[in-house]
This record gives C-alpha cells, structure tokens and sequence, in this order.
C-alpha cells in the first residue's frame, strides 16, 4: 500500500468515525467531504453502515439521524449515491436473508427512512 | 404550576430496553440541581483550557425528564463485558465517542438507565462542542427510545434548553438534527 492509498483509507476510517459521534463541529468536516470528495465520503458511510450491519445490536435512530441529515443538508447527488448504497446492500447478502428485521436489514432501511426526509 | 405536560411532553415508555440496560444505572448519574448545575458550568469552563480541550470534545452526557420533571443526567457510560465468575467490577467507564471505537462495539447505558427502563417525558444528549473556535454548551432530544416516534415540538425544545441554561447558567444551543 502506498502513502497516498495509506492517507486515503486512514482519513476515510476518520470520516467514518465521525458518523458515529456526529457533533456540529464534525457534521461539518462531513459536510465538507461530501462536497469535495464525495466518492470518499460514501465509502466512509458504507463502512459505518457494515458495523452496524454486522453487529448484535443496533441504535436505528443513530443510523436515522444520519440520512436525514444527509437528505437536508448534503448535495442531492449525495441523498442519491446512499440511497443506492442502502437499496443495493438490501438486496444481497443478508446473513439472515429470510428473517424479519434483523439488524442488517434494520441498518439499511434506518438510513433509507432518515433519507426520504424532505431536504430543507 | 407547571404543566409538565404541555411544557415538555407526555410521559412514555422507552420504546425499546437493550438486555444489558435492565436494573443497572450510569455510576455517575445526577438530579440536574443548582449544584450539578455549578460542577457543569465549572466542568466547561476547564474543558476551555487547552489541556482538557481534545478529552472533553470526546465525551457526552445523556439526560432524561421522568414523570415528575426531574432531568436525570450523566455521562454516557459503556457496561464492561462480563467476566466468566460474574458481573463487571469495573462500573462507570464513560463511552469515548469517535475514535476508535463504533458504537456497535459498546454496550452503552442508554437513556432507559437514567429512568430505571420506565417512562420519561423529553431526553437527550447534553455535549461541548467548539462553535466558531470557542467551546459551547449544546443540548439535543435526539433519544431514539422516547423521542423519536413523539418527536418534542418545538416549544417543548425550547423549554428544555431553557431550562438548562438556566441550570448550567451558561448559554446551551439547541442541536435540531
């Protein structure tokens, strides 16, 4: 791994990170990476995404917030690319395809319910 | 009188209780009274100093209003894992947000614990965060268990970061996402 791809992953796992605290100060640094690097921005949100996914439990609202904050704030392309996101990982590999509400499902329509808020 | 009611909403239950959150509470749990009100004051005026800025901007506190009126609050604290020869002897650890941790990877004490799991009327987080490169007080109702299916109005926001500004007597801002 380069420097260059080593700086990238690292500040992509920040990014991530960021998501999960989700203070003003950092919803600014998160604004600011999705209108400048959006590419890296959704990689950062699908790494968040797949903790919750494959964890025992999970804060739907914590994931919720998020889209919605997304929807009202971020560029439109940004609410399109996560709901794409969100929408594909639904459709392939469940780990518990067939259950009900199981925590990767519930991931992923958290977030899609926060993105289908009205953008302010 | 106050009408508790009108002013911060209708008592609920806790839409969901996680297994580990059942008959345990934050170690660092407080009524928020003029004295809990001063050591908050106190605590962001030293969070200020460059020495303890970075720490406090990695922590949070949790509050909730239980049926009474009461604001419960505390820091946002994880459960230790059991050990194979019982319950956690280590208590009150408080949850470091960012990093490195998800917040999948911890057992946190939600916001049921500082209600004993019963009904609360308004809850929230209560952070310092800087604001044009000074640290300030901010307050959200961003509880997923009591207020995310009734949502607070408004007013009943208002009322609630009223109410801790005037408890903390520092200005508190209103975080609406």
């Amino acid at each position: 791994m380069n420097m260059n791809t080593q700086m990238s992953a690292r500040h992509m796992n920040d990014l991530a990170c960021l998501f999960g605290s989700f203070k003003p100060s950092e919803r600014n640094l998160l604004l600011g990476a999705a209108t400048t690097a959006p590419s890296k921005f959704v990689h950062a949100l699908e790494a968040f995404l797949g903790e919750w996914a494959s964890a025992g439990w999970i804060e739907e609202y914590n994931i919720e917030r998020v889209g919605k904050w997304i929807a009202k704030n971020c560029p439109a392309d940004m609410t399109i690319r996560a709901k794409t996101l969100a929408e594909t990982k639904l459709v392939a590999n469940d780990p518990a395809d067939g259950l009900a509400d199981s925590v990767y499902t519930l991931t992923y329509k958290s977030l899609l319910a926060g993105l289908s808020f009205p953008k302010s | 009188m106050i009408d508790y009611d009108s002013r911060f909403g209708l008592p609920r239950p806790p839409t969901s209780i996680q297994p580990w959150e059942h008959d345990v509470a934050p170690v660092s749990k407080v009524l928020l009274d003029v004295d809990s009100g001063k050591a908050l004051k106190d605590y962001g005026q030293v969070a200020s100093s460059a020495l303890f800025r970075a720490a406090a901007k990695c922590f949070l506190f949790i509050w909730a209003m239980d049926i009474d009126g009461a604001v419960h609050v505390a820091f946002e604290e994880v459960l230790p894992p059991e050990t194979s020869s019982g319950p956690p002897l280590l208590c009150g650890h408080p949850r470091r947000r960012r990093f490195p941790a998800h917040p999948a990877a911890e057992k946190k004490l939600g916001h049921p614990t500082l209600v004993s799991c019963g009904n609360a009327r308004i809850a929230g987080e209560l952070f310092l965060d800087e604001c044009d490169r000074k640290l300030m007080w901010y307050i959200n109702v961003a509880s997923g268990r009591y207020c995310r299916d009734m949502q607070p109005t408004p007013d009943q926001c208002e009322a609630v970061r009223h109410y801790f500004e005037t408890m903390i007597d520092e200005t508190v801002i209103l975080d609406e996402i």
